[in-house]
């Protein structure tokens, strides 16, 4: 079914379509900067760094939706040596395969999260023993002399900052949980073991690409709130372990 | 009435004396050796020569004779001991005071004394003033005795003093030497039992110069125990009336307690407290029962309400910085989800709590220093005009509000037609002008009260760039200053004074991008002096009172204060003027005259010893400038009521050096007073000198003469 009037299609409206539809998608073309909205942006590195192609539009349209958020339309891809790092918020280092880092990449990344900066790791293997969990399983350590993964506790406001969760998951649920660095006293980095992004890949036909196991959908809803929390904790810290949420989250939470 | 006077001879005349007496001597030997004289001779002769000796021996002691008349209107001055001493009740009457016991016996005893002189009535506090009427009470600091000697400038002719007091001396000179100077007889009157009386008093109190509100602190008190059985007490520290610790104190046969009350300051600021120990049965004295001191109370937190509209960097590291700030107490909120967000997910998936009521807000509004708003369109989330009259009553009352966002400085902003609107820094019914969505940000041209750096300009191109929506306010309220602009280009920060409180506004909501790029110490330093400003911290006062070095009661103190203006500038014409609420409860003003520079002076007499709380406020152009309090300590090395057992012994000495009597209250009779003015109701209304009369002179060369022509007819040699 044709859409436009028979008249309209004598004209060249498709050049004009896209004009309009470049503007309504990117409006930064216009010369419209991030300013305070959220930017997602990806680390592009040695490994296979985007094995999902650009999912942000799909999250970006989730969090709209769902949230207050305000996302910018487009993601920022960046390496470690773009200026751009230090202008980033919210950094997603994802990927398959090993990932190496030379000195001037650690240095970058340890100033940034000591400059307040919060890093996303994500294993799109979702294997605990593969290459990528492998190589960044060391990172913290070669950032910082005490740096260390460590298992974030359920009661942490992650789990806490929209969703109310009980426990990690992503496109698998190894049991591993999440993992988080903390900086000066500040969570600033998150490790999820279980790819957190594949559980939003559409496939061409419009549905789920790839299959949640074990737990299937419902575990696909869980992971899809994690990656929204995630990004609310980004933007509000700790804001849901303030005393004045306590009864309310406690309630909610005895709940059966 | 006539008298007759003696005077006082010199050395001349006491040997002349001598040498007459000797020959008087010898010449009633001669007369009674002498045979062949009838005895009524010799009788007849030693009493002619006796008397001729007599008169010359008189007459080297310069002798007067006297014409007196009676005189019942003589000034005598009555003057009653005022000091806080005086206030103990243990006069005759149980339950009267010294002061009320002195007030009854003068006016019973008053047309008795009227009878006899002219009574003029004063009353000594911290100096002597005449008086009607012995109204008033007993509460003067100071018992300077030697304050007496100033009768003779106060009523003239005055011929003797009655003085009434306990004997309770303190704060002046040994009044001996000036009363004895008075010339004239002091008779005194001692008051009060001068067995020891049962008083518990508070010695001391030792508490640190800083405290916090809210935070505990401690006073160590240290009480005196005179004739106290044993017993306990409840011993309490107050401010402004309301108690704000206690405990009970047990003693059994000490003269020394000493104890530490733990306490809340409730206020911050300079504050005075008083430590206070409950009486005990039968205490005569309960003026001493309590003693103020001073502490600088600072806040023990500042608490911030932070409201912000929706999350993003911003939100994110500014929360950080003020929940990592141990001098801040944040509460805030985030809506996390919009009214049009659509939702599949149940109550129980959600972490979302309710936003607080407008009431809820209000109600906790008044416990914060300040308010921030950040992208918060407060008409959708149920903060109507009451809500925004309750933020305007907090700022002009003292509290700070930052509204960020660039959208609430736009003619669309929700502050628009509020009345919040007068408050903003920019006008906000001009059109907003366009700029560069990219900008370093600059100082402003003039002085601002605060900024990023601290000097130069070379940090600020240094600083990452910052992003904005393209536009700036269009105007400056009338007497905001600006604190940041965009390189080149329109205002981005600014602030406003109004009335007590401070108001800021910031359109751009990436300050972030300095911390994140490297300029963590920039934007950290630039928001913790922003805060400052915002909370009204002592660096940023308009007003500031500077406090004197020390306060002596009855001596003038000069009181300092600085003015400035929102940009730090001094201010030169402003209006100040102060009160002062003594130690003793008397309250005081004046107002302070301009010395250049924005600074201001102004005289000021404080009479009671003790904590002294002075307030100043400062008006410009008929508007409110700001305001400032200090406690001034003025100091005295003598507690008036720290013990009260009447000491006689003074007083007896003074009437004694001075020629007058001393009695008890209790032998105030008419009879003592009729006995104590009748030298003083004769005036000598002339003196007639014997030595320079000839009559007498001639009598005496008749007496000599007449002693030789008996002598002679009787054939005597």
């Amino acid at each position: 079914m044709n859409a436009f009037p028979l008249r309209c299609r004598s004209l060249s409206w498709k050049p004009i379509l896209l004009f309009i539809s470049v503007f309504a998608v990117w409006p930064s073309f216009a010369g419209d900067v991030p300013g305070n909205r959220f930017v997602y942006s990806v680390l592009r590195h040695e490994g296979t760094w985007d094995p999902y192609g650009d999912l942000w539009p799909e999250i970006a349209q989730h969090l709209r939706s769902t949230t207050s958020i305000n996302p910018w339309p487009d993601r920022r891809v960046l390496g470690s040596s773009d200026p751009a790092l230090f202008e980033s918020p919210f950094l997603v280092l994802a990927g398959r395969g090993a990932v190496a880092f030379s000195s001037d990449d650690a240095d970058r990344l340890r100033a940034y999260l000591s400059a307040g900066g919060f890093l996303l790791v994500d294993n799109s293997e979702a294997d605990p023993a593969g290459p990528f969990a492998r190589s960044v399983s060391s990172l913290p350590a070669r950032l910082f002399p005490d740096g260390e993964w460590k298992k974030i506790p359920s009661d942490n406001a992650v789990f806490r900052s929209f969703f109310l969760l009980k426990e990690a998951s992503g496109r698998r649920k190894s049991g591993e949980g999440l993992k988080g660095l903390w900086v000066g006293g500040r969570l600033a980095a998150v490790y999820s073991p279980d790819d957190l992004e594949g559980p939003w890949v559409r496939s061409p036909a419009g549905g789920w690409l790839f299959p949640c196991e074990p737990g299937g959908e419902p575990q696909r809803l869980e992971a899809r709130k994690l990656l929204v929390n995630i990004v609310m904790f980004s933007l509000t810290g700790t804001y849901k372990t303030d005393a004045v949420h306590q009864e309310y989250l406690k309630r909610k939470l005895d709940l059966p | 009435m006539i008298g007759v006077e003696l005077g006082t001879p010199t050395e001349a005349r006491a040997w002349t004396a001598v040498y007459l007496a000797g020959a008087a001597v010898w010449a009633m030997a001669r007369i009674a050796r002498r045979r062949g004289i009838r005895p009524t001779d010799r009788v007849a002769l030693a009493v002619l020569r006796m008397a001729a000796a007599a008169g010359a021996l008189s007459l080297i002691l310069d002798p007067a004779l006297l014409v007196k008349r009676r005189r019942l209107d003589s000034p005598v001055a009555v003057v009653v001991d005022a000091s806080a001493s005086m206030a103990t009740r243990d006069a005759r009457r149980k339950g009267m005071s010294r002061w009320e016991a002195v007030r009854e016996s003068v006016e019973q005893r008053l047309p008795s004394l009227s009878r006899r002189c002219s009574p003029v009535l004063f009353r000594l506090k911290n100096h002597l003033s005449r008086v009607d009427r012995l109204d008033g009470e007993a509460r003067g600091a100071l018992s300077d005795f030697s304050r007496l000697a100033e009768i003779r400038n106060a009523a003239t002719g005055v011929k003797a003093v009655f003085f009434f007091s306990d004997g309770r001396r303190g704060g002046g000179p040994d009044p001996r030497g000036p009363l004895a100077a008075l010339g004239v007889p002091v008779f005194t009157v001692g008051v009060g039992n001068p067995a020891a009386v049962s008083d518990l008093a508070v010695e001391s109190v030792r508490a640190a110069p800083f405290g916090f509100k809210n935070v505990e602190a401690e006073a160590t008190v240290r009480l005196r125990l005179r004739a106290v059985p044993p017993g306990r007490a409840r011993l309490s520290v107050f401010s402004r009336g309301e108690r704000l610790g206690s405990r009970w104190i047990e003693w059994t046969r000490e003269e020394v307690v000493e104890a530490t009350v733990p306490f809340r300051p409730a206020r911050a600021g300079p504050e005075t407290f008083e430590a206070v120990v409950d009486p005990r049965p039968g205490e005569a004295n309960l003026r001493n029962n309590r003693m103020g001191f001073s502490m600088d109370i600072g806040r023990d937190r500042r608490r911030i309400l932070y409201i912000c509209g929706h999350p993003g960097p911003n939100y994110a590291f500014l929360r950080h910085q003020l929940k990592t700030d141990p001098t801040v107490e944040l509460v805030t909120f985030v809506i996390l989800r919009d009214m049009d967000n659509l939702l599949g997910y149940s109550d129980r998936e959600l972490s979302l709590i309710p936003f607080p009521t407008q009431a809820e807000i209000l109600e906790g509004l008044p416990s914060f220093d300040a308010v921030i708003f950040e992208s918060f369109s407060f008409q959708r989330f149920g903060v109507g005009p009451a809500g925004t009259e309750a933020l305007k009553r907090f700022i002009l009352g003292g509290g700070g509000f930052l509204v960020m966002g660039d959208e609430a400085f736009s003619p669309s902003s929700p502050y628009r037609g509020s009345a919040l609107e007068s408050l903003m820094p920019f006008a906000l019914d001009r059109e907003p002008s366009a700029g560069p969505n990219r900008f370093h940000a600059e100082p402003p041209a003039g002085p601002a009260p605060f900024s990023a750096f601290d000097n130069g300009s070379e940090g600020w191109n240094s600083l990452p760039l910052l992003e904005g929506g393209s536009t700036f306010p269009g105007a400056l309220r009338r007497g905001a200053i600006p604190i940041l602009r965009a390189e080149g280009d329109g205002p981005l920060a600014a602030v406003l004074g109004s009335g007590r409180g401070r108001v800021m506004g910031l359109t751009s909501l990436t300050t972030w991008r300095w911390a994140l790029g490297g300029q963590e110490e920039t934007y950290i330093r630039f928001w913790s002096r922003a805060l400052a400003w915002l909370t009204g911290e002592a660096e940023f006062k308009r007003v500031r009172l500077l406090p004197p070095d020390g306060a002596d009661p009855g001596e003038e103190t000069i009181l300092r204060a600085l003015v400035r203006d929102e940009a730090g500038r001094p201010v030169p014409d402003a209006e100040g003027s102060f009160t002062v609420r003594e130690a003793d409860g008397n309250l005081g003003a004046g107002v302070f005259r301009a010395a250049g520079e924005g600074e201001y002076l102004a005289s000021i007499t404080i009479k009671a010893a003790g904590p002294a709380r002075v307030e100043a406020r400062f008006r410009r152009s008929g508007s409110f400038l700001g305001e400032d309090r200090i406690v001034l300590n003025a100091g005295s090395a003598w507690n008036e009521t720290a013990d009260v057992t009447p000491d006689f012994a003074l007083l007896e000495d003074i009437s004694r050096s001075t020629g007058g009597q001393f009695t008890t209250l209790a032998g105030f009779t008419d009879d003592w007073v009729k006995e104590a003015l009748t030298p003083l109701a004769w005036e000598t209304r002339r003196r007639i000198p014997l030595g320079d009369s000839m009559f007498v002179v001639s009598f005496l060369l008749f007496l000599l003469l007449g002693e030789w022509i008996y002598r002679r007819r009787r054939g005597f040699p």
